[in-house]
């Protein structure tokens, strides 16, 4: 919106740290992640995968190191978080659509109020990302009336109504039914598709495989291994990413282990 | 029973009346002067938080008799300095002491209701406000405040009832409300049944209180 920062990496980490009391949770991160650029982050449970991409909008606030976003760093002013939150969307694992408005009033009411859209405009735009999502016959409807599969949907609408130049996505299907699943990953690969540049914690492999540049590998804070997904999945280079990977995707492991022998 | 009701039919209404509007006026009122007690007592740390809750433990930590005597026997000794400022029609008149007394006191109450309401809203909502850059006002206007409304409508709906029952207090100050004309019309008549009457009143007062909330439920009904 202030057009200056449009060009350069979409996110920038350098030796960004993060404690939760005497609990370290991001140890010395480093990790750039250019304009389209698709990132999908795995690791064990308590890794710290939440934490870093919350530290990109700043619902986490990192407390030492450079985080850069859009250009942007916390530190370059008063409104600058205001600023890296304007052009970063996030989509939560348990989709947080606001129970008390409809699905049409979730998506206009940051676009309304906060960026003083007209409102007819911010309806006709909240419809058409809605179409987008196959959720274009739902808007009237109350979070509550709605699936697991059509609230992360409409959540992911809401966040596209702000415009957002990265879309930040922690497990959007790990509450899901398998069945809804499939519906959000589809809408997350046409959004790839689109270019947008995306930051994605998922245990979801094939969509890893299928969608992301790079994968990045957290355990107890800190970045083990950052690959494309084809060398992490079939040849990865960390004793604790070999591990995980058993665990995550056991059939293909043991497949790779009878193809080895 | 019915010729009791019949023959007095004219103050039975006067004080249904009057009793219904001391009640509904210091809901309302006492809502209103809740609101930033209640939000002070949820998100303040410093002075404004502790000025709130200074105002919650005096007002629920006094009978409501009590506060109804002070403020229109004690606040009527200062006649001539209410008159000063412009105040003495409130303080001289019984039933603007009344509802004074009945709003001061509910907002203690209602004012913990939304307190409470709103700190049981869960991280995650202050998240989202956050996520998708709520300016603090429309946040707290848009999505604090409805949720914790809807979270606290049982229980304001009983704080409503209860609200309802003290405005009977009003009569020992003289105010003739249904409990007020229910003594007047038994120093005529010498006839028990009259407090039968006035307990049919506020039967149905109730009744109509929890009909009312039954159909605000219902538009709330996202929340379960
Ligand atoms: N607000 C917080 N306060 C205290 N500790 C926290 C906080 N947020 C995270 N932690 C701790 O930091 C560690 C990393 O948490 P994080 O949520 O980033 O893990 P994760 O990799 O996302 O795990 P999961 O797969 O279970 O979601 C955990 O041990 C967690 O307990
Ligand atoms: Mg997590």
């Amino acid at each position: 919106m202030d057009g200056v920062t449009d060009t350069g990496p979409a996110v920038v980490f350098e030796r960004v740290n993060r404690h939760f009391g005497a609990y370290h949770a991001l140890r010395d991160i480093d990790l750039t992640v250019a304009r389209g650029e698709k990132i999908v982050v795995c690791g064990p449970s308590g890794s710290g995968k939440s934490t870093l991409i919350r530290c990109i909008n700043h619902l986490v606030a990192p407390q030492s190191g450079r985080l850069a976003v859009c250009g942007i760093a916390a530190r370059d002013g008063r409104d600058a978080v205001r600023r890296i939150r304007d052009r970063v969307g996030m989509c939560f694992q348990h989709f947080n659509l606001y129970p008390h408005l409809s699905v049409l009033d979730n998506c206009t009411l940051s676009p309304v109020h906060t960026y003083r859209v007209p409102r007819a405009k911010a309806r006709a735009t909240a419809l058409e990302y809605l179409a987008r999502v196959g959720m274009e016959d739902q808007a009237g409807k109350y979070p509550a009336q709605l699936s697991g599969g059509q609230q992360q949907r409409a959540a992911i609408a809401r966040s596209l109504c702000m415009k957002p130049q990265i879309m930040l996505f922690d497990e959007p299907t790990s509450a899901l039914d398998p069945e809804s699943v499939g519906e959000v990953l589809g809408v997350m690969a046409d959004l790839s598709q689109a270019g947008m540049t995306m930051i994605v914690v998922t245990h979801e492999m094939g969509f890893a495989r299928e969608v992301a540049d790079r994968i990045v590998f957290m355990d107890a804070g800190r970045i083990v291994e950052i690959a494309p997904p084809d060398d992490f999945f079939d040849n990865p280079q960390h004793e604790r990413s070999r591990r995980f990977l058993e665990r995550v995707a056991p059939q293909r492991a043991t497949a790779q282990a009878q193809e080895r022998t | 029973m019915l010729d009791l009701w019949l023959n007095y039919r004219g103050l039975w209404l006067e004080g249904l009346v009057t009793t219904a509007s001391l009640t509904g006026l210091a809901i309302v009122f006492g809502f209103f002067l809740a609101l930033p007690i209640g939000v002070l007592r949820a998100k303040s740390t410093g002075l404004g938080g502790w000025l709130a809750l200074g105002y919650v433990n005096v007002f629920r930590g006094m009978p409501l008799l009590v506060q109804l005597f002070l403020v229109y026997y004690g606040l009527g000794q200062f006649n001539s300095e209410l008159r000063a400022i412009g105040l003495w029609w409130i303080f001289r008149d019984a039933w603007y002491c009344g509802l004074l007394a009945l709003t001061l006191n509910t907002a203690a109450y209602q004012a913990e209701i939304i307190r409470g309401s709103l700190q049981t809203i869960p991280a995650s909502v202050y998240e989202t406000n956050a996520a998708l850059n709520l300016t603090r006002w429309t946040a707290f206007r848009r999505v604090l405040l409805p949720i914790a409304f809807a979270k606290a409508l049982p229980a304001i709906g009983n704080e409503f009832i209860l609200l309802l029952k003290a405005t009977s207090l009003v009569a020992i100050i003289t105010v003739f409300d249904l409990m007020g004309q229910a003594r007047y019309i038994f120093s005529e008549t010498l006839d028990l049944r009259v407090y039968y009457i006035a307990a049919v009143h506020y039967l149905l007062l109730v009744l109509a209180i929890e009909w009312a909330l039954r159909r605000i439920e219902r538009r709330f009904a996202w929340m379960a």
